[in-house]
């Protein structure tokens, strides 16, 4: 998900948001991701987002030492609020780093030598490679939907396989009941799986109120995180 | 005090927490020597202006030591917030004996903050964040958490939202 545009107001007021409480993109010292961010950026941010300003100021002083910053530069989708679970896990993998090896390694203020600035960048490559290797999670939601008919003698048959009849990426339909709700009128309850990036509850609205002549009104009845 | 005197006070601090065997400064560095043979290279003052701005946060942070209370802590904190809007460290754009100082002297404050001040004072939040997970900087003192929540920022940006709607049900005629 990332930024956004970032040469677009919303792209940079998402960057405003992301740096409120960060002073680097991805950890807490200046990095490629920073540089990767910083290039996408272009220009000086305006006053009235201080803290996206505040942080190119604080990157562009960093010009003349931008290839030798630890990591290794991503596509810049990756960084920002969806990046977020990698910030997390990097920052303490790095300190676990840090703790593993001796601690003649680290300069207080980072002047390496040679040897360890090798010894960094191998560990870095090794710490990419096993998170690209991870499967990514995908968020999913369970949705239970109530749908309505116009009266008793509607075909409730026919309603649910119209309803099980809309197809989405992201979309598995589950269980069904008919409920009773008095005067002999049924709705159907149905159960379904969505992926939330795919399909949103809009979607299987819009959809289901299509059926007019079967469907007075659906309801989301329960959603629940998976 | 004299800046000589805080000048010296300063690097007896720093030679107690990093259990300096040897602390030497001349006009431009500070370099402490860790022992076993470690030197931990110090902190460039790049100009004269920085050099100046570094001595006066160290005789601020004596200030700090000397408070008592929560209201001038608040105070202190509301005045290090404006500073620190738009800086990244408290002077120029890389670490020196100001940050490590002041991060120090702050540990103590931030300890007994409850999460809405942190998010109150948010830009000093962000810097002490920053510093504290150096590990050789923070040294013997606790990792302070720093959690947002929308509970405490008046916008949502860092949580996903899920919305439930349940209306009654029409009673039929």
């Amino acid at each position: 998900m990332g930024f956004g545009d970032l040469k677009s107001q919303s792209g940079l007021q998402a960057l405003n948001n992301f740096l409120e409480d960060r002073s680097y993109i991805d950890g807490y010292v200046p990095s490629q991701a920073d540089i990767a961010v910083f290039l996408a950026v272009g220009t000086p941010p305006p006053a009235s987002l201080p803290h996206a300003l505040r942080w190119y100021n604080h990157i562009a002083s960093y010009d003349s030492q931008k290839d030798s910053l630890p990591g290794v530069r991503q596509p810049i989708e990756t960084y920002g609020p969806a990046g977020a679970p990698a910030t997390t896990a990097a920052a303490p993998a790095a300190p676990k780093a840090a703790a593993a090896d001796d601690d003649d390694d680290l300069d207080l203020f980072g002047s390496d030598d040679e040897e360890t600035k090798a010894l960094k960048a191998k560990r870095v490559e090794d710490y990419a490679a096993r998170k690209a290797k991870k499967p990514v999670i995908i968020a999913k939601s369970n949705i239970i939907l109530d749908v309505k008919p116009w009266e008793d003698t509607t075909d409730m048959e026919e309603m649910e396989r119209k309803v099980r009849s809309i197809e989405a990426d992201g979309l598995l339909w589950g269980a069904s009941k008919f409920v009773p709700v008095g005067y002999g009128i049924r709705k159907l309850q149905i159960s379904c799986v969505v992926e939330d990036d795919k399909v949103s509850t809009d979607f299987l609205d819009e959809e289901i109120t299509k059926f007019e002549d079967l469907v007075q009104s659906v309801d989301i009845a329960a959603f629940n995180k998976v | 005090m004299a800046p000589t005197a805080v000048k010296a006070a300063s690097l007896q601090f720093l030679k107690q927490v990093y259990h300096g065997k040897s602390l030497s400064s001349s006009k431009t560095d500070v370099t402490l020597d860790v022992g076993d043979g470690r030197k931990v290279s110090g902190i460039i003052y790049v100009s004269l202006e920085d050099r100046m701005q570094v001595e006066q946060w160290l005789e601020y942070r004596l200030y700090i030591e000397s408070l008592q209370d929560v209201e001038s802590e608040r105070a202190v904190l509301q005045e290090l917030n404006s500073y620190l809007q738009d800086k990244v460290y408290f002077v120029g754009h890389s670490l020196t004996v100001a940050d490590i100082l002041l991060y120090h002297s702050l540990h103590r404050v931030f300890k007994h903050l409850s999460f809405h001040d942190k998010e109150r004072f948010i830009n000093v939040s962000r810097w002490f964040n920053n510093v504290q997970h150096d590990r050789r900087l923070r040294q013997s003192l606790t990792l302070l958490p720093f959690v947002r929540s929308p509970l405490y920022s008046g916008t949502s940006s860092h949580s996903t939202q899920v919305c439930v709607s349940s209306r009654q049900l029409p009673h039929s005629q």
